[in-house]
């Protein structure tokens, strides 16, 4: 061994040009891999915080749905046809949770869209998470700043606007929204059609951590947001439906439709005049079912955040609800933070899979540069080789020979890399980069990003250099394997 | 030599004459477009009818809505009364010129909505329980003819002058003998198909020829439509109160 690491070291020495050339690959690319991927692991690091820390919790639980369902809801094409499910047996849940050791809070929510208007004229739309604010304050202590006013008293209505949407309103109207004024909340539910509420503000806010999608979140009491997301207690007959409406259901045939030529006009009865006062205010027979139907579902939430005492406890905690649920029979299920998230987070961690994507394209051409130039590096040695196996060198002894001499380069441009890499990411770190527009604030996760070398990185990295160095050396290794003693030291003639 | 002049003044007459042929059609096709509004008014007389709506959607399951229906073209006012689900009953729309408002009993406040909005979760757009309004509202882009079943019909292409209709684009099929449109296809800015309408029943409510059976398909959402049905149609006298917000909020008393 020592001596081949000898023969290895002198070669490396004695072929400067080409142990530069390689090297300098290696190193660029190992210093490209550390920066990366650590650049990558802060900014998942620091989306993680963010979210669990500001909004999500580290668990999210619902009813049971497909569909992308995120905290602002569904976030696909079933938006606006399937409505947010209540979470099924939501007392015993709670119970359930409260008597896990690692769960540290809990905090239901409910999301609605709305369309905010004052008087004749639409100001915008704003989402609106319904809450308690107790439990959410308790949940997120650190993420809500209030600007003016503050939340609804207890057993009181009210909207905390968000100072972000309150600016996109007020360029509506010409003025600065105050506590006291109000505004009117329009949305629609496939369940209960349109929902108006006219709500007062009881304060303006700003989250301190927000991105695009929380800026447009007003925080609202869960009575109103209940009503604007069609969560009363009535629920809508099954329809019943004639056979001639029946006719038109499934797939509809043009041709079959206007197939007959006397089809088009048909004979309808023209009723006599209404005359009697009665007959036009009693067109809503049984309004008392209406107003019964429309009474809030008090108790019915969409969400329950969870937050763990550590988030070692998430894999266990997903394991023991989920074993609840199924115990129970219980229609829910847990999501992750990046679930709850939504779109933001999930374009974060595309963005890294497609800067690892990125980094493997790099790695294959680096292998393909360094393998050409140690097959002209070794076909430059066949005859010493030759010679060498000639006076009795074993084929594995070349073998070895070449391989460790691929990774003693391998080895010492990783370690050079590694350091320049780290830094690379010191200098950054001092620096702090800025996020100056909303795609990269997305991607570091917050407004500033200052990048932390990652050990996980450096492993990848070395793991990486030392795959490179050995498929690199496979193929020279092979050609000089298939040629014969006798032909290698003819080859120097 | 003669020969040739000859041909050379056929190709002049030839191309003076096909632009006044198209002129020609194409001021067929606006008067066509002119009665189709005109014969879809009710000029003079007030017009109710209730309507029966049911919404097929492919997550939600099928949804039946009974609305009734209050329209005086005079003015442009309508007043539809939900009647149907109990969910959703006594929630009203009142237009007024193009004023259009949304009041909800259960928290008795009206909201200003639009005519291009669509009605409830429906397929439905606010704009389709007034008369037409084709010929102010659109200019003629191209046309052509087209079968439809049994009907000779013409294909129009629509272009919205202004913003005030649901649908920028529109292509309309009316059938040649009597003016009525059997289909039409509606798009957005980009071109994009958004939903096509059939209209398979008609019916002469005194002076005025309206469709009583409509169906709307979702284009975005596959297996999504609305079919309309109305009945009990009359075209008495309504009472003033009834097209005011006083009347809606009487009504859910």
């Amino acid at each position: 061994m020592r001596i081949l690491l000898t023969i290895a070291w002198r070669n490396v020495r004695q072929h400067k040009v080409k142990t530069a050339i390689i090297g300098l690959i290696m190193i660029i690319g190992i210093m490209v891999l550390v920066v990366g991927n650590s650049f990558m692991d802060t900014a998942a690091k620091g989306i993680e915080r963010y979210y669990i820390k500001n909004y999500t919790g580290h668990l999210m639980i619902t009813g049971k749905t497909r569909g992308n369902l995120t905290l602002f809801g569904f976030q696909d094409l079933t938006a606006m046809e399937q409505p947010v499910p209540r979470i099924p047996e939501y007392a015993e849940i709670v119970e359930f949770a409260n008597s896990l050791q690692y769960v540290a809070v809990v905090n239901p929510q409910v999301s609605a869209t709305a369309i905010v208007s004052r008087g004749e004229k639409t100001l915008g739309a704003t989402q609106l998470f319904g809450i308690i604010p107790e439990q959410y304050q308790a949940m997120f202590p650190d993420n809500v700043e209030i600007l003016e006013g503050g939340f609804w008293r207890p057993g009181e209505q009210g909207v905390l606007l968000n100072k972000a949407v309150a600016e996109i309103l007020e360029e509506q109207v010409g003025f600065t929204f105050r506590p006291g004024d109000k505004l009117l909340f329009t949305s629609v539910s496939t369940h209960t059609g349109m929902r108006i509420r006219e709500v007062e503000i009881t304060g303006l806010f700003r989250f301190k951590q927000s991105n695009v999608q929380l800026d447009m979140v007003s925080l609202m009491d869960i009575s109103n947001v209940r009503a604007l997301a069609g969560m009363v207690v009535g629920s809508a007959d099954p329809a019943q439906l004639s056979s001639e409406e029946q006719r038109f259901l499934g797939e509809i045939d043009e041709e079959s439709i206007f197939g007959s030529l006397d089809s088009l006009f048909a004979e309808v009865s023209v009723e006599e005049p209404e005359t009697e006062d009665d007959f036009w205010f009693s067109l809503l027979e049984g309004t008392e079912a209406a107003q019964a139907a429309a009474q809030e579902d008090t108790g019915a939430w969409q969400y329950l955040l969870v937050r763990l005492i550590d988030e070692k406890y998430l894999k266990q905690a997903e394991q023991d609800f989920a074993q609840f649920f199924a115990d129970k029979g219980i229609a829910a299920q847990t999501r992750d933070w990046r679930q709850g998230a939504g779109a933001l987070a999930e374009l974060s961690y595309g963005i890294k899979s497609v800067f690892n994507t990125i980094v493997l394209i790099i790695a294959v051409v680096a292998v393909i540069i360094i393998m050409n130039t140690l097959v002209i590096s070794v076909t430059e040695r066949m005859s010493e080789i030759g010679t060498m196996r000639a006076i009795g060198a074993q084929k594995s002894f070349v073998r070895r020979m070449i391989v460790l001499e691929t990774m003693l380069l391998s080895g010492i441009s990783g370690l050079v890399g590694v350091a320049a890499g780290a830094l690379v990411l010191l200098v950054l770190n001092r620096i702090g980069l800025q996020a100056t527009n909303v795609f990269l604030e997305i991607i570091y996760g917050g407004p500033e990003l200052r990048p932390e070398l990652s050990w996980p990185a450096v492993l990848l990295s070395l793991v990486v250099i030392a795959a490179v160095g050995a498929m690199s050396s496979a193929y020279p290794t092979a050609i000089v394997m298939k040629t014969s003693p006798r032909k290698a030291m003819e080859s120097s003639r | 030599m003669k020969r040739e002049a000859l041909v050379i003044t056929a190709v002049l007459l030839l191309l003076a004459v096909v632009p006044a042929v198209q002129a020609e059609d194409l001021s067929k096709m606006r008067a066509i477009l002119e009665k189709i509004d005109a014969q879809s008014r009710f000029d003079g007389v007030d017009f109710s009818a209730l309507l029966t709506m049911i919404v097929e959607d492919p997550e939600e399951g099928i949804e039946k809505l009974v609305v009734r229906q209050f329209r005086r073209d005079d003015g442009e006012r309508y007043l539809l009364l939900i009647q149907e689900p109990v969910t959703q009953r006594g929630q009203g729309y009142l237009l007024e010129g193009d004023n259009l408002w949304f009041y909800d009993p259960s928290s008795r406040q009206f909201a200003h909505t639009s005519l291009k909005e669509t009605f409830q979760d429906s397929d439905v757009r606010n704009a389709d329980f007034g008369s037409s309004s084709y010929a102010s509202s659109y200019e003629i882009e191209g046309y052509g003819e087209d079968v439809l079943g049994s009907f000779e019909t013409y294909i129009m292409d629509l272009k919205a002058v202004d913003d005030t209709v649901p649908f920028p684009y529109a292509r309309i099929w009316v059938t040649k003998d009597t003016n009525l449109v059997l289909k039409a296809e509606e798009y957005s800015l980009t071109r994009r198909l958004m939903r096509s309408a059939l209209f398979p029943k008609y019916a002469k409510v005194g002076e005025a020829i309206i469709p009583v059976q409509m169906i709307f398909v979702d284009e975005l959402v596959e297996g999504k439509k609305t079919q309309v049905t109305l009945s009990e149609i009359s075209t008495a006298k309504i009472p003033d109160h009834v097209f005011t917000k006083a009347y809606l909020e009487r009504v859910n008393r």
